[in-house]
């Protein structure tokens, strides 16, 4: 627990410390506004209108998170988790993609790992290995019946580059292998899943994200069932191009 | 007197601005993180932003993380990004030399801004 280093009798809204303060029902903002009274007020649509939400830096700057994650849920749940036959998807599984998209950005956050790249040396851009690879299976599970799994994004080694000349000054500054393994449905035909694969893997890696890809190796460790493909809803999935 | 410390806090408050205000940005680092752990106690945010000064060549150096918008291209919002945050930085280190004698260097002295932008995650 943090150290209580604040003169006495200093009231609880008014105190420092390292960790959020839990008083009574819930946190309170520095201002000495409950966050989750905050909260109620935007959902009323009363929090505008609130003379002290309107002065409080900390009431603002707490409502433009809740309007930047309110945002982000709201694209999450628009796009892409549909049933391409109108079915109309289940409250709870709605629930479980926005959750699942959510925890996916927190844990990308909290574990950057390797850092890949972009532009020109002198840009000094980078982008988390992780966040590459979670474009580029996105972009593969576009196809029917293909589930992404390990997605690995690498420099290319020395020994590899070849006649494209001498190596520029910062070691990283060169085009990346990507290695990404699949489960596919049995229909499938092996060199058309590969040429498919890669193609909507190196358009995403070039128009969404700017990275330079010399090769995808694609490995195939496990089939899907029938029932399974069925599952697979990719937010383009394309329904009906069964091979 | 502007004092180095009070310096990289106003950079990085305006860096954190520009960057956060540039289109594709989706949050800075930890960003969504924060939000999601209720640390809203804090105003404004400075997450995601770091910055160094090197006296040795009279360098400031500001690092930005943030998390992209998934329908930007990536490499085209660190683009954004530093340029953003350079005219911002700019603009904070002149406005705090003019009229004042400051014992930080500042843009009068010849002193410079670099920034580097990583993306940690694509929402």
């Amino acid at each position: 627990m943090a150290m209580n280093t604040n003169p006495p009798n200093t009231p609880p809204w008014q105190q420092d410390g390292e960790e959020d303060r839990m008083h009574g029902d819930g946190e309170l903002l520095p201002c000495g506004r409950s966050l989750a009274s905050l909260w109620e007020e935007w959902d009323d649509g009363d929090a505008r209108s609130d003379p002290h939400v309107a002065e409080c830096p900390h009431c603002t700057a707490a409502l433009g998170r809740l309007s930047a994650l309110q945002d982000f849920v709201g694209r999450a749940t628009d796009d892409g988790t549909g049933a391409a036959d109108g079915a109309g998807e289940s409250i709870a599984s709605r629930t479980e993609s926005v959750t699942a998209r959510v925890m996916d950005v927190v844990r990308l956050e909290l574990r950057p790992g390797l850092t890949l790249p972009l532009g020109e040396p002198e840009e000094d851009s980078w982008i988390v290995e992780a966040a590459v690879a979670k474009v580029l299976r996105r972009a593969a599970e576009t196809l029917p019946g293909v589930r992404a799994g390990s997605c690995r994004v690498r420099p290319v080694a020395d020994d590899h580059v070849g006649a494209g000349g001498p190596l520029p000054d910062m070691p990283l500054h060169r085009p990346v292998d990507v290695h990404v393994e699949l489960a596919v449905s049995m229909s499938w035909a092996m060199p058309e899943l590969a040429r498919q694969v890669r193609g909507r893997m190196m358009a995403a890696a070039d128009e969404a994200v700017g990275l330079d890809v010399r090769t995808i190796d694609v490995s195939v460790i496990d089939l899907l069932d029938e029932e399974a493909v069925d599952a697979v809803a990719g937010g383009e999935s394309e329904r009906g191009a069964r091979w | 007197m502007v004092s180095r410390r009070d310096m990289a806090a106003r950079l990085a408050q305006e860096a954190a601005a520009a960057a956060r205000g540039t289109d594709g940005v989706a949050f800075l680092r930890p960003g969504l993180g924060d939000v999601v752990r209720g640390a809203a106690r804090l105003a404004p945010p400075t997450g995601g932003v770091r910055v160094r000064y090197e006296a040795d060549g009279a360098h400031w150096r500001i690092g930005i993380q943030l998390v992209a918008a998934q329908d930007h291209r990536a490499v085209d919002v660190t683009r954004a990004v530093r340029a953003a945050v350079e005219s911002a930085a700019h603009a904070v280190l002149v406005e705090a030399v003019a009229g004042q004698e400051g014992s930080v260097p500042a843009a009068e002295d010849g002193c410079h801004v670099s920034v580097s932008v990583t993306i940690t995650g694509v929402a």
